[in-house]
């Protein structure tokens, strides 16, 4: 896991690579006001802890790659925020969006500089390049398609979310080894989807930010079944301008509904080929557990069964 | 198996779950693996814990 120190190592490369790549001063300000909201870098981290697990040592090369899918995500989440008009405080949001714009291409680039110039560059770039077009591509189906089932919103959560996820895993891999590992990115996936499942669920409480237009996920494509009363009463909630209703009621509405035991049992469905995929993983039995404990290891039941 | 029929069904006819809980009743085409995280889901209260990676290195 990563301490403090070596987070403060992430953010410090992420500004060095920004002030040696942007003369321009002002873009170069606008990316390090962008870069210094930044505390915590998980995308990071699951690429150190995979560069560990399979038998990184060079700490000052995982800390660059870390530092450079960290610049990568930063241009994915100003991006995102700007195609969704989402209505949060992030300093992206308070400036012009064609700026914004402008320096999370930059990021973008940038990051791409970072993996040319460390060992495995040439396979690292293909493999960022890979997920990157995958992303995007289910960035735009979520902007333009409207799921009609369960299986359209998991594919378009698969290509958005879950490449995004996967990128560092299998980067932190092929810094290590050379080798792109096939169970990673299998295993990777499901946890990224159900990662992106708890943030959808979460989304629905965050009463600032709802677009219901914009909102096409699995709660959203449950609830539009209309099952019953609940999940009615919960649509026109969401489709409203009027949000006083209470966390907690909205959460019993949820629960009357179904929305949430379903939340519940997609989310475990994945967690569940999450592990079953890990499983497959040719590794030391205790790489494999300290892997799986920085992954999911949260009091459950994640131990049983893997090594 | 269509899991968004089933959990609106389940919603509405508490008493089939309990039956499966105590082994009454099973679903059909429905693996035990599968059928063990349906029932979990109605049986815990809280359904999304915060996300653990995202807080490791606090």
């Amino acid at each position: 896991m990563l301490n403090y120190l070596e987070n403060t190592k992430i953010k410090q490369n992420m500004s060095d690579f920004i002030q040696h790549a942007v003369r321009q001063n002002d873009l170069q300000k606008l990316l390090h006001e962008f870069t210094d909201i930044k505390n915590e870098f998980p995308f990071g981290q699951l690429a150190y802890q995979h560069y560990v697990a399979f038998g990184g040592q060079d700490k000052q090369a995982i800390t660059k790659l870390a530092a450079g899918i960290e610049l990568l995500i930063l241009s994915a989440d100003i991006l995102d925020d700007i195609e969704d008009q989402d209505n949060d405080s992030y300093p992206w949001m308070k400036c012009q969006s064609g700026i914004a714009m402008n320096a999370a291409n930059v990021l973008f680039a940038l990051s791409f500089d970072v993996f040319s110039k460390l060992d495995h560059g040439a396979k690292l770039l293909n493999t960022v390049y890979s997920y990157s077009i995958q992303s995007m591509q289910g960035q735009h189906m979520d902007m333009t398609l409207e799921p009609e089932n369960e299986q359209d919103c998991l594919n378009i959560m698969k290509s958005k979310a879950g490449s995004l996820f996967v990128l560092p895993c299998v980067l932190g891999v092929i810094l290590a080894t050379g080798s792109f590992e096939k169970n990673v990115e299998e295993y990777a996936y499901y946890l990224g989807m159900a990662e992106q499942l708890e943030n959808d669920y979460l989304g629905l409480f965050n009463k600032e930010n709802i677009d219901f237009k914009r909102m096409q996920t699995l709660p959203l494509v449950y609830l539009k079944n209309e099952f019953n009363p609940a999940s009615s009463d919960l649509l026109s909630y969401f489709q409203s301008k009027d949000k006083s209703i209470s966390s907690e009621e909205l959460k019993d509405k949820l629960k009357k509904s179904g929305a949430q035991q379903y939340v519940f049992i997609m989310r475990n469905l994945l967690r569940n080929k999450f592990k079953e995929a890990f499983k497959k993983l040719h590794l030391e039995a205790s790489k494999k557990k300290k892997l799986i404990l920085f992954l999911i290891g949260d009091g459950e039941d994640e131990n049983s069964g893997i090594g | 198996m269509k899991i968004q029929e089933l959990v609106s069904y389940l919603v509405e006819n508490p008493s089939t779950l309990n039956q499966i809980v105590n082994g009454n009743a099973s679903l059909l085409h429905v693996d035990q693996v599968t059928a063990s995280i349906i029932v979990e889901g109605f049986q815990k209260e809280d359904v999304i814990k915060a996300i653990i990676w995202a807080t490791a290195g606090e």
